[in-house]
Formats: C-alpha cells, sequence, structure tokens
C-alpha cells in the first residue's frame, strides 16, 4: 500500500470545511496534489503536527480536525499521545503514515522498522479508538469510520517507503496567512489585527 | 524557618492571583503548561478557571505547538513555564513561533539571578534563558515586583498579538524564590 493511494482514498471522505494540517516531509506535497484547499495547513515541523491539532480541535469544537502524520514525527514526540488521551477531543483524527522510515532524509530506520507498534502505543495511551491498517480497503473504511465516529481517533497506515518529493509551493507564512483568512471568514472571527485595541 | 515557609506560601498565592487576574484581563482564553514548583499556584488557578482552555502537557515543546494550533483556530494563547522548559520549547518557538509567525504569551517562571537564593543548579539559567530569547528575536519584558506583573503581562500580549511573534515575560524577583 502506498500513502499516496490512502491520500487518494481519504480526499473525498474530507468535507469542505474539515481542517487538515499535515506534518513535513514528502506527505505535504502529496496531499497538496491530492486536495489542496485553504483550509490546509502544511508541513508543520516534526513532532509538532498531533500537538498542533489539538489546540485547534479544542479551540474549534465543532470542526472536525484531521492530522496527517508520519512515524518519524509521532516518535519524536510521543508524549503527544498522553496528552490527546487525556484531552479526548472528539473532533480530532490523526493518521499516522507508518513507512517505517525517514524517508524524505535518506531512509534510515524508524523504530517502527524494529519492534515498535504505534497503534497498540496509542492505545495505551488511552485512544480507545486506535487501529492499524495495511490494505488500501482496511484504510478506507478505517478511515471513513474515525471520521464518522466521536474521537480522538488514531489510525496507523502501513505503508511502503515510496514516494516522490513535491512541492506545495509555499513557504510558512504563506501557509499561514491563507489558513487563517479562511478561518476568519468561516468562523466569522478576527484572528489577526493591525491595530491595538 | 516556619514563619518565613509560611509567609512564601501567602506571597505565591497573591502572586499567582496577579497572573491569572492579568491572563484574563488580557483576554488570554487559552494556557498550555508543564507543572513548575514557582508558579505552581498560578498553574492551577488557570486550570481551575472555566474561561480558559488549558493543556498540561508531557513537555514544553508540545504546548508551544498547541498554542500555535490554538491561535490558528483564533484563541489568545499563553504558555506558562520555567527556564528549563523554555530550553525544551525552543525547537517549536523557532519553527512556528519565529517561521510562521504565530504568536503566543510566553511566562517564564526565572531564577538564577544574581542574588537569588538558588542553587548550582539554576546558574544554567542565567547563561541560557535571556541569551537564547535574544538568539530566537523574541523580545522580552521582566516583571520583578508583583505590582508592575499585571502591566507588564498587559503589555506583552499587546505586541505578540500585533506583531504575530512570540514575546516573552521574565517573571522574577524575590517572589518566585524559595
Amino acid at each position: 500500500m502506498k500513502r499516496l493511494e490512502c491520500l487518494n482514498q481519504l480526499g473525498p471522505l474530507i468535507k469542505d470545511d474539515d481542517l487538515v494540517v499535515t506534518t513535513l516531509g514528502w506527505v505535504a506535497g502529496e496531499w497538496f496534489a491530492v486536495r489542496h484547499k485553504e483550509s490546509n495547513l502544511y508541513q508543520v515541523n516534526m513532532g509538532m503536527c498531533t500537538p498542533l491539532c489539538l489546540g485547534l480541535a479544542l479551540v474549534l469544537p465543532h470542526r472536525r480536525v484531521v492530522a496527517i502524520e508520519s512515524d518519524g514525527s509521532v516518535l519524536l514526540n510521543l508524549g503527544a499521545m498522553t496528552t490527546l488521551a487525556n484531552k479526548r477531543p472528539p473532533n480530532l483524527t490523526v493518521i499516522v503514515f507508518d513507512n517505517q522510515c525517514y524517508m524524505a532524509t535518506g531512509g534510515l530506520p524508524t523504530a517502527t522498522a524494529g519492534v515498535t507498534d504505534l497503534a497498540a502505543m496509542a492505545n495505551g495511551a488511552g485512544i480507545e479508538n486506535s487501529c492499524s491498517v495495511s490494505s488500501l480497503d482496511e484504510f478506507e473504511r478505517e478511515a471513513r469510520a474515525a471520521l464518522q465516529r466521536k474521537g480522538p481517533n488514531y489510525v496507523v497506515a502501513k505503508v511502503e517507503a515510496a514516494g516522490k518529493r513535491m512541492s506545495t509551493d509555499m513557504d510558512g507564512k504563506e501557509g499561514k496567512y491563507r489558513f487563517v483568512r479562511y478561518i476568519e471568514r468561516t468562523e466569522g472571527i478576527k484572528i489577526i489585527g493591525t491595530a491595538a485595541k | 524557618m516556619q514563619g518565613r515557609t509560611q509567609r512564601k506560601k501567602i506571597m505565591k498565592q497573591a502572586y499567582a492571583k496577579i497572573v491569572h487576574e492579568a491572563l484574563n484581563e488580557s483576554g488570554i482564553n487559552f494556557v498550555a503548561y508543564l507543572p513548575d514548583d514557582q508558579i505552581h499556584d498560578a498553574q492551577k488557578l488557570i486550570n481551575e478557571d472555566a474561561g480558559i482552555i488549558t493543556v498540561g502537557a508531557t513537555n514544553e515543546s508540545e504546548a508551544v505547538s498547541a498554542c500555535a494550533g490554538a491561535w490558528l483556530g483564533g484563541a489568545k494563547p499563553a504558555l506558562l513555564i520555567a527556564d528549563s522548559g523554555f530550553l525544551v520549547a525552543t525547537w517549536p518557538l523557532a519553527s512556528l513561533g519565529v517561521s510562521y509567525g504565530i504568536p503566543m504569551l510566553i511566562l517564564i517562571a526565572h531564577r538564577g539571578e544574581v542574588g537569588d537564593r538558588a542553587n548550582w543548579r539554576f546558574i544554567t539559567y542565567k547563561f541560557t534563558t535571556e541569551p537564547i530569547l535574544q538568539a530566537l528575536q523574541i523580545p522580552y519584558v521582566r516583571a520583578s515586583r508583583p505590582e508592575e506583573t499585571k502591566e507588564v503581562i498587559m503589555g506583552a500580549k499587546l505586541s505578540t498579538f500585533l506583531w504575530q511573534h512570540p514575546v516573552a515575560v521574565l517573571l522574577s524577583g524575590e517572589v518566585l524564590r524559595d
């Protein structure tokens, strides 16, 4: 199973007002190619994607938030699993594309290439809705189920170490402005103010 | 000694109330923290405040990321951490705070001033906290006395959100010392 195939399955499951945040790596460019929307935020650095999505989900409890994570990113900040489990945001789904290696930086193995099982760890952290999938059918079924039920949900997709480097053609600041202006418009709020009140 | 310990406890509780009120008056409605003994009382008050969403993180880098997400969603976030936690928080502060330009109010319970009764461990923070804030280009101000704390916090809050850049307050002085 390839990550890009999974993303193609995920695309139609995402509603227009869902917020999707990707971690750093080739997955950002792939998601940009599959379903670019203003409601996406791309390239959040290693270990920061899930906790950023937790903040977003807690502040906007009426919006579905999807974190597109990687094994390397999750492993960098494992404690975030326990915080997610205890805060229990019902509107947050984490999808971890686990290719068992640090592919974007040369392909050296992660812990999941060894004996480590991220779905079991998420379950142990207290996220009951956690599972691991390794076929495209399973992925589609579990992603759909996760998006339809109360979270937090944690889907670990075991994928091949395959893909290619694709650009979002956007830096962090542009991504931020687009995303924040979208939130302002859809939520009817002001986030970026240029004058003191 | 018991008398001094008791006086300190009362001082810290009064100070915690000042910090909590300053955050409320600033419109801060999201706080991420890792428990720290110097500011435990403030963290407890904030945690009990139904008007503030709190995230008790497992490390301060996670807390920074949660604050970033909260701001992107429209909240006004603050970090409430110690010097040691600031060291842990540096990478996401650089990556999200500085590179993206994501604001958050950073309150650091700062030890290791000359004349502080802090032990050998705290000299580290004399060498790290301010130079790293400077290296990250995170503006900071100091609140050394309880009576100035509210005004300093409110000023830092104003600047962080106007500048879309993290701004720190070093909570320091006698009240935070053991």
